[in-house]
């Protein structure tokens, strides 16, 4: 045990030093070119990727809002010109879900894939459901492989980063100097903001849209209603979903209730934030003091709406139920992702497996009959951080830059287009639509690639099976984004070190509180204690340190 | 040579327990021939025990960070020490208290009602006669023992949850609103009823083992001394179980502050954590998703001494009131 | 009940008719609510994708999808091999120490030093060492990515051997005492006389040692990088993840994703069966008369 630490602690000599001065200078700086810990820098160029060779259905200039497209590229541009790596070896530690890849030996994906970068390209699989701990196990023995697939919102990846596993790359991605990863220098300026751990840039932060979420209507249900599809505040809404329960069954014999799931934020939950104007969860108040949402009064109107409405059977009674297997009746009112809504399988696919059912994208009013609030999400998404080991030598360091520009090619790319499909007629063949698709013998090849990084185009692609409800994606959408507000806080959520390490404990109070006024276990007038309770154990804690970090940013 | 059908069986103990080279002692209190007599049994004990060193205490060494504000790149050489501050937090947490409370009342109910229920299903399986029926019913009760808790809550959830099979009875007889599932109050009964239900089938086996130790010509010269069918199960069966149900017994109280975490997890949202929250989710949401090594050890150590306390306890205990303990 | 055709020992009177008849109601009623939910599953895991994705709760039509999808894997076969290894190979090594270390602790009183290592052991079942020291000893003894990661640490289970350790201490004193005057080694009166006449409790260690074994799933996620060496239950695993979608992440156009209950369920079927078809060869020993029997003979 002693010999293993001491190596341990040999490797981690080399970053103890800049670890120590992040450690105390943690949340107090955020601003663009931060100085804390190393040299100083600008935030990387933007250079956005080649236009694709198709017209947008639809484009926006609206902030949330992307374009979307309905029909799929014809020709794939080339995204770099250079051959990534020169014969080396790089280890990634990358998040895996379903079958593991299949070995090199028999993986032509794989083999084809090195080839491609040049490099003996060795990823090792994490499974999901043990991803911290094995992230925790690879931090203590002090092997960090080159590439990590990180996620900031975990505590202990923040840890790490915070610890100095990874290398601090400010300077080497500064102002232009990114120029020469063009795939990584395919992501706007606000992303990189967003990302910053104490004013630095540790992590390559993929694109992800500010609003992945809608609500979907049993248009078959709801059309049975005195209300109609377009209640037009949260009296007409609540009028449909108990008309819709009280209904009993739908098509196929089904259970049907106006409303069959909720899951705290950011679940269904926020479906009836948007509804009640709720506003973020950290938000400003009229005297410019950061307030918690459940300190609002517009919270306590949602609760008190949601009350009543599980206390006159508008929800299933399993709604709470942590399992989704246990949710078989149909609902009026759903919560859906994006990308399952309008990919290959969604709305035509959940009609075709329900006869009878029909589904159409729903527009949430406000609830006095103004316009909802929607809350952006973080705009970016999953992370990949490098050694800090690795990057000493700084050869090294660019070639692992290097695969990872690979790695990360956009959407209409050439490489985009053989990391996701493989090559034709091997791994894939191309439909109808001209849309490759993966023979499923070779998912488990691809598997290979995962990094976790997505650059450039970050637009909405309608699969040709949606295309019917493109209008109607747009409407919804592009209401949703025009009455959305960016969080005060954006950027800035792991500048409170009591937010990284009780964020959890306090998340299962409110939750807690919240499912228990609904469900009729905990009484709505207990809001000011509940409040009380949350800001003792923490709450002020965090919103103290939060606000710091908003002075500090200037904002 | 053959037993005697009325002592030595597994029931009842001899005072010499066997074991290797098992010599009447001579009467010496030196410890050196004490050792060298009895070098057989340490060829026996030597490599398991140093398996236990290796693979438990060596690791177990870790358990320092209980002391430290850990993080995992930096190690235990490179975290600070911070004295008892993670004990203090688990102390002054207001929560605390709902969280012990919740894991005693739970743990009691199961010593009282899961801890028995395998003995009555073993012997309730025993007193059957047809081999056959008696091995199907057998390898139908333990199957249940397989399925992750996942399944077992949404299954009971299917059953008597809101909506489920029994709240669609009860509707028809007018009786609305059934939801057992989220029924905080009866929340405890309801996880040992689950307990029972999962695990009663599996716990059988051990007893089976120890009732195949009873030499059948016990039964015989019972039966012609005319004892009945229950006579015989509560003068044979049952006393041939004892010794192995205090065992389990004393061992289960050992672990008396751990109660299922992911059952409990898994239900917190329909009951609330009033109801369902204990000291291993209290630990969960604490220590371990904020990343909190020091805090989820310090929890662990004490857990530890507090079990290892109990069972020290309960083994002098068992053996004043006449069983056998442990050792 | 099928009793009629059970030939009942001459000692025994035919239980009453009410006896009968209630313990008949009460087992009827054990089986059926056990029975339930694997009726469910078996059901749900040959669901038509169509009514796994509905929601339906009882299945009527049914496919063989998700059974396929996961028997195709490519690492389902050496999941099921490397599994088996564990298993076999792991159970003799574990039921051999567990049984020498506890034949040498059942004389505590008479051995200086046994009181010590039982009691040390014993406190193993209530302290845990948590994740990272144990993977830094693995690491360490350069047991990473190797198979024995999942069956050293595991070797000699602490209530395991305590169990075995109390039914030795209730093997007739006479038997091994005579066994000894006629000049048998200490070695020779363990293989010979103590493990025959413990069979049933090995039989049940052994099951348990065997279950643990195959259902070895944290640790090797932990110590097995190499997904060929992975065993099945973590292969199997990974299947209802992939119906899971994964935080964070978008989803792109494509396939639709399978039906994760019916993965889920199928799963459940592979991951038991195993222990089913082991199972009837354990039970002869839970039949009573084994110990008589080895003391006559």
């Amino acid at each position: 045990m002693a010999q293993v630490s001491r190596r341990k602690l040999l490797g981690a000599a080399g970053v103890a030093a800049t670890a120590a001065t992040l450690g105390t200078t943690a949340a107090c700086s955020g601003g663009t070119g931060g100085t804390s810990g190393g040299g100083d820098y600008d935030m990387p160029t933007f250079q956005p990727a080649p236009e694709l060779d198709v017209q947008p259905f639809y484009s926006s200039e609206t902030p949330g809002m992307e374009s979307v497209y309905t029909e799929y590229p014809k020709t794939f541009f080339k995204s770099v010109e250079r051959e990534p790596g020169s014969g080396g070896k790089v280890t990634t530690f990358q998040l895996t879900w379903g079958d593991p890849a299949t070995p090199l030996e028999e993986n032509t994906y794989w083999q084809e894939l090195n080839e491609r970068l040049g490099v003996s390209f060795e990823p090792q699989f994490v499974p999901q459901p043990v991803f911290d701990q094995k992230f925790a196990t690879m931090l203590a023995s002090g092997d960090v492989p080159d590439l990590v697939f990180v996620n900031d919102q975990s505590a202990g990846n923040l840890q790490g980063i915070r610890d100095g596993a990874f290398a601090d790359l400010s300077e080497t991605l500064s102002g232009d100097n990114i120029l020469k990863w063009p795939n990584l220098a395919a992501r706007k300026e606000e992303i990189w903001q967003a990302s910053l751990k104490d004013g630095r840039i540790y992590q390559i932060p993929s694109i992800v849209w500010a609003l992945t979420n809608l609500p979907v209507m049993r248009t078959d249900l709801v059309d049975q209603t005195s209300i109609g599809r377009a209640p037009k505040d949260a009296d007409e809404l609540f009028t449909m979903l108990k008309e819709v329960s009280a209904l009993g069954t739908g098509p196929g014999g089904q259970k049907v209730y106006g409303l069959n799931k909720y899951d705290a934020h950011p679940g269904t939950a926020s479906m009836f934030q948007r509804l009640f104007k709720t506003g973020a969860e950290w938000q400003l108040n009229g005297d410019g003091d950061l307030v918690h949402i459940t300190q609002t009064e517009n919270y306590k109107a949602m609760l008190e709406w949601l009350a009543r409405a599980w206390a006159e059977g508008i929800f299933d009674p399993v709604s709470m139920s942590p399992t989704a297997t246990d949710i078989v009746s149909g609902a009026a009112l759903r919560y859906d992702a994006v990308g399952a809504a309008i990919g290959g399988a969604g709305l035509s696919q959940w009609e075709a497996d329900l006869p009878g059912a029909t589904f159409d994208f729903f527009d949430m009013p406000g609830f006095d009959g103004s316009e909802q609030l929607v809350v952006r999400n973080v705009p970016y998404g999953r992370s990949t951080c490098v050694s800090a080991a690795a990057a000493e030598d700084e050869d090294r360091l660019t070639e692992i830059l290097n695969v990872l520009d690979y790695l990360s090619a956009p959407f209409g790319s050439e490489e985009q287009y053989f990391i996701a499909n493989g090559t034709e007629g091997v791994h894939h063949t191309v439909d109808a639509h001209g849309i490759p698709i993966v023979n499923p013998d070779s998912m488990i090849d691809l598997s290979v690639q995962y990094v976790g990084v997505t650059s450039g185009d970050n637009s909405y692609r309608i699969h040709p099976n949606a295309a019917p409800w493109a209008d109607s994606f747009v409407t919804v959408m592009e209401s949703m984004a025009q009455n959305s507000i960016a969080r005060p806080l954006e950027g800035l959520e792991s500048a409170s070190q009591t937010f990284v390490t009780k964020g959890a404990q306090l998340k299962q109070l409110w939750t807690d509180f919240e499912t228990g006024v609904i469900t009729g276990r905990e009484s709505i007038d207990d809001l000011q204690s509940f409040s009380d309770n949350y800001m003792s154990q923490g709450g002020t804690q965090v919103r103290d340190e939060y606000t710091q970090a908003l002075k500090d940013a200037g904002k | 040579m053959s037993v005697s059908t009325t002592d030595a069986g597994p029931g009842t103990r001899t005072e010499r327990a066997p074991g290797p080279s098992a010599r009447p002692p001579p009467p010496t209190h030196t410890l050196r021939p004490r050792v060298w007599r009895e070098r057989w049994s340490y060829t026996f004990i030597i490599p398991g025990a140093a398996f236990f060193l290796v693979f438990m205490y060596v690791p177990m060494a870790g358990n320092v960070v209980a002391f430290q504000d850990y993080s995992p790149f930096r190690g235990i050489e490179g975290s600070p020490w911070v004295g008892l501050a993670n004990f203090n937090a688990i102390w002054t947490d207001p929560e605390i208290i709902t969280a012990l409370r919740n894991t005693l009342i739970i743990a009691f109910l199961q010593l009282a009602f899961a801890f028995p229920a395998p003995i009555a299903l073993a012997l309730l399986l025993h007193s059957l006669l047809s081999t056959k029926v008696k091995r199907l019913i057998q390898t139908i009760v333990y199957l249940p023992n397989f399925l992750s808790w996942v399944i077992v809550i949404s299954v009971w959830q299917q059953v008597v949850g809101g909506g489920g099979l029994v709240a669609g009875l009860l509707d028809n007889f007018g009786v609305t609103g059934f939801n057992l599932m989220s029924d905080a109050d009866n929340f405890k009964f309801l996880v040992v009823a689950q307990n029972i239900w999962k695990d009663a089938g599996w716990g059988t086996i051990i007893f089976f083992a120890a009732i195949a130790g009873i030499p059948s010509e016990r039964y015989e010269a019972a039966a012609i001394d005319g004892a009945s069918g229950w006579q015989r199960t509560w003068h044979i069966t049952l006393p041939a179980l004892v010794p192995v149900a205090t065992l389990l017994l004393i061992l289960n109280i050992g672990s008396i502050l751990t109660v299922g975490f992911e059952q409990l997890l898994l239900q917190q949202p329909m009951v609330g954590a009033d109801a369902a929250q204990v000291l291993d989710t209290f630990v969960y949401f604490r220590g371990v998703l904020g990343g909190q090594w020091g805090i989820a050890t310090a929890a662990g150590l004490l857990k530890g001494i507090i079990g290892t306390i109990l069972v020290l306890s309960a083994n002098k205990l068992a053996k004043k009131m006449g069983g056998e303990g442990i050792f | 009940m099928a009793t009629a055709t059970v030939s009942r020992p001459p000692w025994m009177n035919p239980p009453s008719v009410w006896v009968r008849a209630i313990k008949a109601i009460v087992i009827v009623c054990i089986v059926i609510t056990m029975i339930y939910p694997l009726v469910y599953v078996i059901a749900m895991s040959f669901a038509a994708p169509e009514q796994a994705r509905a929601g339906v709760i009882f299945p009527t039509k049914f496919s063989l999808d998700a059974y396929r999808a996961i028997l195709n894997g490519g690492t389902v076969v050496d999941g099921l091999r490397n599994s088996l290894f564990i298993t076999v190979v792991g159970t003799l090594l574990s039921l051999a120490a567990t049984s020498m270390l506890a034949w040498g602790l059942v004389r505590t009183r008479q051995v200086p030093g046994a009181k010590i290592v039982l009691v040390g052991i014993l406190a193993t079942m209530f302290f845990s060492a948590g994740i990272i020291p144990n993977f830094m000893l693995i690491k360490y003894l350069g047991l990473l990515d190797s198979t024995w990661s999942l069956i050293i640490p595991g070797l000699i289970s602490a209530f395991n051997m305590i169990v075995i350790r109390n039914f030795f201490q209730g093997l007739p004193e006479e038997l091994i005492e005579a066994a000894r005057i006629d000049g048998a080694g200490e070695w020779r009166i363990f293989l010979q006389i103590v493990l025959p006449l413990s069979k049933p409790v090995l039989a049940v260690m052994g099951l348990f040692y065997a279950v643990a074994y195959w259902n070895t799933y944290f640790n090797a996620l932990l110590y097995i990088n190499d997904s060929t060496k992975w065993p099945i239950q973590v292969v199997l695993q990974q299947y209802v993840l992939a119906g899971v979608a994964i935080p964070g992440a978008v989803v792109t156009e494509g396939q639709p994703p399978p039906p994760g209950v019916t993965l889920q369920m199928a799963v459940i079927v592979l991951a038991t069966i195993p222990i089913l078809v082991v199972y009837p060869f354990l039970q002869r020993f839970f039949t009573s008369g084994v110990l008589t029997g080895a003391i006559k003979g």
